[in-house]
C-alpha cells in the first residue's frame, strides 16, 4: 500500500505563488499594514481572511453532539468497572456484600440515566436543525450524525444489556441452588411424621432460616432492580432502532446514496420547470378571461348603445 | 495481497489522520471505488458526517467541517477542485488522489488555494473496483469506454491510459514492482504491457520495493483468446447472479423480478458485510440450495424462539438478539430471494439441458451428435433466442476448423425460428474476433495428436459435475506458469526474464475476466500454499456484456462505430447470398 505526499511540493509551490500574488495575499509581510489596522476590522482591511473567521461559528447542535460524545468517552469505563464488581459481588464469601450492593446499585442507575440522557440529546440533534431554518445540506448532515451516534449508542447499549443479563442469570442460578436447598429443609419441617423434631431445632437454627430467608427476598429484590434498567435500556434501544440503518442493506451504500440525492435534486428541478410552465399556463389563463370579461361587457355596451 | 484490504487500508488511513468533523467529497470515479469497501454506517463511525460529489454546485457553506477530497485526477476532477478551492465551502482540506498527480495539476491547485485552506495533498493509489479479495476491475466496458479504436491492433487511447494507470494503481496497492509478460499473438496486450513497464521505469522512486526472493509476475492476456469462458452458462452463485441478473458494483437489481418485495428492488452482495455470501459465493446451485436450507431452518429456531415471549427472561433474550435477529431475517430474505429467481429461472428457460450440451461443445470433439442436439434444441420453443444463439456462437469456435462443419445451415435455422438477423450476425462477428486465427493456441485442443490423446486420457478419467467440466484457459496457463513451465516464445517478456516459479502472479485480462475465472484464481489460491494470484480486467463478463462488447469492437474496425447498428444486417446479408 505504497503511499505517497505531495504536501511539500504542494506548499512550495503555494509559497512561490504567495510571493507573485501581492496585494491579494491574505497576510501581506509589512509593518505598515500592522499600524493601520484597527482594532475591528473595517472596510479597507477586510481581507478574506476576518470573513472566514467570521463565519466559522458553528451550528448549536455542535455542543449537543460533543457532549454526547464525552459521555461516549466516560461510558465504557463505568461499564468495565461495574462489570468488575458484578464479577466480585459474585463471589461466594462470608462477609456483607451490602456495602458493594450500594455501589451496584448506583453505578447501574447512572449509566442507565447516561444512557436515557443521551437519546434525549440524539433525539434533539435533528430537530434542532429542523427548527433553526436548517437548509438541505445541513439537514443531511445533522441526519448522519444522529445516525452514528445512534449506533454508537446502541452498541454501547447493547454491552451494557448483555453483562446485566449474565449477571442477573448467575444471581438467578445462585438462588434456585440455594432454594432448592431450602425446599429440602422445608419438606423436611412440614411432614408430620417429623413434628417431634420441630422441637428440636433450637433457636440459632431457626434464626438461620429466617436469616437466609431474608436474603433471599434481598436478591430478589436485586433481581427486579435489574430487569427494570434492562428493560428501561431495551426501551430506548427500540426507539433507536427507527434511527440507526441496517448494514449490509442498500440503504447503507455510499453510491447509493449519492445518487439518491442527485434523483431528489433532478426531481425537485422537474417540478420546479413544471411549476413554472403551470403558472405561465395560469397567466395566459387570466389574460383569456380578462379578454373575454372585457369583450362581454363591450358587448354589453353595443347592445345597450343600440337600445 | 488483497485488493478489498487495501483499499479499505488507503481510505482508513485518510480518515484516520483528520480529527473531528469531516465532509467526504468523491467523484464519479471514485465513489465506485469507495463504495465497494466501505458501507456508509462505517464511514459515519469514523466521523464522517457528509458525502458528496466534488461537482456538485449546490453544496453550502459549512466552515466547521473539515473536508477530505478524495478523487481521480482527471481533468473534470481538478478543474471541480479548482473551483472548490477559489471559494471554499469548508473550514480545511486534505487533498488525497487516487493516482499519480502531475506537477501541473499540482501547480494549478496551489495557485487557486489563496486563503491557505489545503492542509494535505497525497496520493492513496486505490484507483480500481476492489471486487473480490483476488479480483478486481476497472470497470471500462464497450460501448461508452471502446477497447479498440479503427483496428483490431490498435487501443483506444483514453482506454488504454486508464487501463494502464489501474493496473500500475493495483501494483502500487500491493507493493508489487513485477517482471511484465504478454501474450504473444496479443497486439493490444503487448501495448499495454510495454506502457506499464515505461511507467514503472518513470516512476522509478515509487517502486522502490523490498526486494523479494522470486520477482512477483504480471501477466497481460487478451479476452479474444479465450472466447469460450464467458460464453457459457455459469453455476456457481457469484458466476450465476452475474450471468442471469447481473451484478453492477455489488449490487443486483431485483426490479424485474415478479413478486419482489419492495426492500428488495435492489440487494447488495458485499463479502465485508455478508458472511452468507462470502462463503458460498463459488458453491454450485445445488450445494448452495443445501446451504440455503440449513440457513432459513436456523433462522426459523431463531425466530420460533421468539414468537414465545412469555416471562420477563423470553423478552430480555428477544431483545437481546434482536440485532442479531434482524440482521439475520433480512439476510434470509434477501438470499432466499435471489436464489428463488435463479432457479425460477433455470427451470423457465431450460438452462440445464442448455448447459449440459454447452459443457459438450466446450469440453469433447462430438460433432454428429453435437449437431443432432442443436438443431432440436433451436426448433424448440421455450428455450430464449440469446441461449441458441450463444449455442450456435459455441458451435462456431469449436468446428470453425472442422471440413464437415454445418455453421451456415445452423443459422438459416436460427433465422428460421424467428431469431432476429443482428443476433445471427453475431456469429460471424465472433469469429472474427476470436476464431481460430486470432487465438494464440487452441483452446479446445481440438488441432494436434498430442493434444487430443492428452484429452482422451483426461476424458477416462471422469468427471464429477456435467455442468462444470469446462475449466478456463486461464487456469492451464496459471498452472504452467507456477511450474514454471510456460513457454517464453509464446508469453514474452517486455524486459529481463527468470526461470523461477513465481510466487506472486497478477493477471490482467485485456477485454474482461469472468466471475468463472475468479472463482478458479481464488481455487488455487486456497489449494496451492505459497504462490498468490491476483486476477484483474478491464470489466466483468457475463456472455450478454461480452457479446455487447464484441459487436461494438468489430463494428469498430469494419469502420461503422458512427452507427453500430447498420453493419450487422448489411454483412450477413453478404453472409447469405
Amino acid at each position: 500500500m505504497a503511499t505517497r505526499s505531495r504536501t511539500l511540493l504542494f506548499l512550495q509551490y503555494r509559497n512561490s505563488f504567495a510571493r507573485v500574488g501581492g496585494p491579494r495575499q491574505p497576510r501581506p509581510p509589512g509593518i505598515d499594514t500592522s499600524e493601520r489596522a484597527g482594532l475591528i476590522a473595517n472596510d479597507i482591511n477586510q481581507n478574506a481572511e476576518t470573513v472566514v473567521e467570521m463565519s466559522v461559528l458553528p451550528p448549536k447542535w455542535v455542543d449537543i453532539v460533543d457532549e454526547v460524545s464525552s459521555a461516549f468517552a466516560y461510558l465504557p469505563g463505568h461499564l468495565t468497572e461495574l462489570e468488575g464488581i458484578h464479577k466480585k459481588h459474585l463471589l461466594p464469601g462470608f462477609d456483607d456484600h451490602l456495602a458493594e450492593e450500594q455501589v451496584i446499585e448506583r453505578l447501574t442507575d447512572s449509566i442507565t440515566s447516561m444512557f436515557r440522557d443521551c437519546e434525549r440529546k440524539i433525539k434533539r440533534v435533528h430537530s434542532e436543525t429542523r427548527s433553526a431554518s436548517g437548509t438541505k445540506q445541513s439537514q443531511i448532515l445533522s441526519k448522519n450524525i444522529q445516525v452514528s451516534l445512534a449506533t454508537k449508542l446502541q452498541d454501547l447499549s447493547n454491552i451494557f444489556r448483555k453483562s446485566q443479563s449474565s449477571y442477573l442469570n448467575k444471581l438467578r442460578g445462585r438462588e434456585t441452588r440455594s432454594k432448592d436447598m431450602f425446599a429440602l429443609e422445608g419438606g423436611q419441617v412440614e411432614s408430620p411424621e417429623d413434628e417431634a423434631l420441630d422441637a428440636v431445632f433450637t433457636d440459632a437454627q431457626l434464626q438461620l432460616v429466617q436469616n437466609n430467608e431474608r436474603a433471599i427476598t434481598e436478591r430478589e429484590k436485586e433481581i427486579n432492580e435489574i430487569v427494570k434498567s434492562l428493560l428501561g435500556v431495551a426501551d430506548i434501544f427500540k426507539e433507536l432502532q427507527t434511527m440507526v440503518i441496517d448494514q449490509g442493506t442498500v440503504l447503507d451504500r455510499i453510491d447509493y446514496n449519492i445518487e439518491q440525492t442527485n434523483v431528489h435534486m433532478e426531481e425537485a428541478h422537474k417540478e420546479l420547470v413544471q411549476g413554472s410552465k403551470y403558472q405561465s399556463k395560469a397567466m395566459g389563463k387570466y389574460c383569456i378571461i380578462l379578454l373575454c370579461v372585457f369583450v362581454f361587457l363591450c358587448l354589453l355596451v353595443l347592445i345597450f348603445k343600440k337600445k | 495481497m488483497d485488493v478489498i484490504k487495501s483499499v479499505q487500508t488507503y481510505i482508513t488511513k485518510m480518515f484516520g489522520e483528520v480529527n473531528g468533523m469531516k465532509v467526504l467529497l468523491l467523484d464519479a470515479d471514485t465513489t465506485p471505488i469507495i463504495s465497494m469497501v466501505m458501507t456508509q454506517s462505517q464511514l459515519l463511525s469514523r466521523e464522517v458526517y457528509l458525502i458528496d460529489r466534488a461537482d456538485n454546485k449546490q453544496r453550502e457553506k459549512l466552515r466547521h467541517l473539515k473536508c477530505i477530497c478524495f478523487l481521480r485526477p482527471t481533468g473534470e476532477s481538478i478543474q471541480a477542485l479548482v473551483e472548490e478551492l477559489r471559494e471554499p465551502c469548508y473550514g480545511d482540506y486534505y487533498l488525497y488522489f487516487s493516482n499519480t498527480l502531475k506537477k501541473s495539476a499540482l501547480e494549478r491547485l496551489a495557485e487557486v488555494d489563496e486563503q491557505e485552506v489545503v492542509r494535505e495533498v497525497q496520493e492513496h493509489y486505490a484507483d480500481f473496483l476492489a471486487v473480490n479479495p483476488d479480483l478486481f476491475s476497472l470497470s471500462l466496458a464497450a460501448p461508452a469506454d471502446p477497447i479498440f479504436s479503427e483496428n483490431s491492433a490498435t487501443w483506444d487511447t483514453r482506454t488504454l491510459t486508464r487501463t494502464a494507470e489501474g493496473v500500475l494503481a493495483a501494483l502500487l496497492a500491493l507493493k508489487k514492482k513485477p517482471l511484465v509478460r504478454y501474450e504473444k499473438t496479443s497486439v493490444l496486450g503487448k501495448k499495454l504491457a510495454a506502457e506499464i513497464v515505461y511507467q514503472i521505469q518513470q516512476e522509478g522512486p515509487l517502486f522502490d520495493f523490498r526486494r523479494t526472493d522470486t520477482p512477483p509476475i504480471l501477466l497481460v492476456m487478451d479476452r479474444r483468446n479465450d472466447p469460450v469462458t464467458p460464453l457459457l452458462n455459469q453455476w456457481t452463485y457469484q458466476a450465476m447472479v452475474h450471468e442471469l441478473i447481473g451484478i453492477q458494483n455489488a449490487r443486483v437489481d431485483l426490479s424485474v423480478v415478479p413478486d419482489v418485495r419492495p426492500e428488495l428492488k435492489e440487494v447488495v452482495l458485499s463479502i465485508d458485510t455478508d458472511p452468507f455470501y462470502k462463503k458460498n459465493m463459488f458453491l454450485n446451485l445445488g450445494d448452495l440450495g443445501m446451504n440455503i436450507k440449513t440457513y432459513v431452518s436456523e433462522y426459523q429456531s431463531k425466530h420460533r424462539s421468539t414468537q414465545s415471549i412469555e416471562s420477563i427472561a423470553d423478552m430480555k433474550k428477544f431483545v437481546e438478539d434482536y440485532p442479531e435477529f434482524r440482521k439475520l431475517s433480512g439476510n434470509v430474505t434477501k438470499h432466499v430471494t435471489l436464489v428463488g429467481e435463479l432457479s425460477r429461472l433455470v427451470g423457465k428457460q431450460g438452462l440445464m439441458e442448455i448447459g449440459e450440451l454447452e459443457q459438450g461443445l466446450a469440453v469433447a470433439e462430438n460433432h454428429a451428435a453435437d449437431l443432432k442436439l442443436l438443431r432440436q434444441m433451436i426448433e424448440r420453443t421455450n428455450i430464449p433466442e440469446d441461449s441458441k444463439v450463444r449455442l450456435v456462437l459455441l458451435y462456431a469456435l469449436r468446428y470453425e476448423r472442422s471440413q464437415s462443419n454445418s455453421i451456415g445451415a445452423l443459422k438459416e435455422l436460427l433465422l428460421r425460428s424467428g431469431v432476429s438477423e443482428k443476433k445471427v450476425g453475431l456469429v460471424d462477428l465472433l469469429l472474427q474476433y476470436a476464431g481460430a486465427d486470432q487465438r494464440v493456441e487452441d483452446i479446445f485442443s481440438n488441432q494436434d495428436v498430442f493434444s487430443r490423446t492428452k484429452k482422451v486420457f483426461e476424458g477416462l478419467k471422469g468427471v464429477e459435475n456435467v455442468y462444470t467440466q469446462h475449466t478456463p484457459r486461464l487456469v492451464q496457463v496459471l498452472q504452467e506458469m507456477m511450474k514454471g513451465k510456460l513457454k517464453d516464445q509464446l508469453y514474452p517478456f517486455v524486459e529481463g526474464g527468470t526461470r523461477d516459479k513465481p510466487q506472486d502472479i497478477i493477471v490482467f485480462m485485456v477485454g474482461g475476466a469472468t466471475y468463472a475465472e475468479a472463482r478458479e484464481v481464488s481455487k488455487l489460491n486456497a489449494s496451492t500454499p505459497g504462490v498468490r494470484i491476483i486476477l484483474g480486467g478491464t470489466t466483468i463478463h457475463n456472455s450478454a456484456s461480452f457479446l455487447r462488447e464484441m459487436s461494438d469492437s468489430v463494428a469498430r474496425w469494419t469502420g461503422k462505430s458512427s452507427d453500430t447498428r447498420s453493419p450487422l444486417p448489411e454483412r450477413l446479408r453478404t453472409v447469405r447470398t
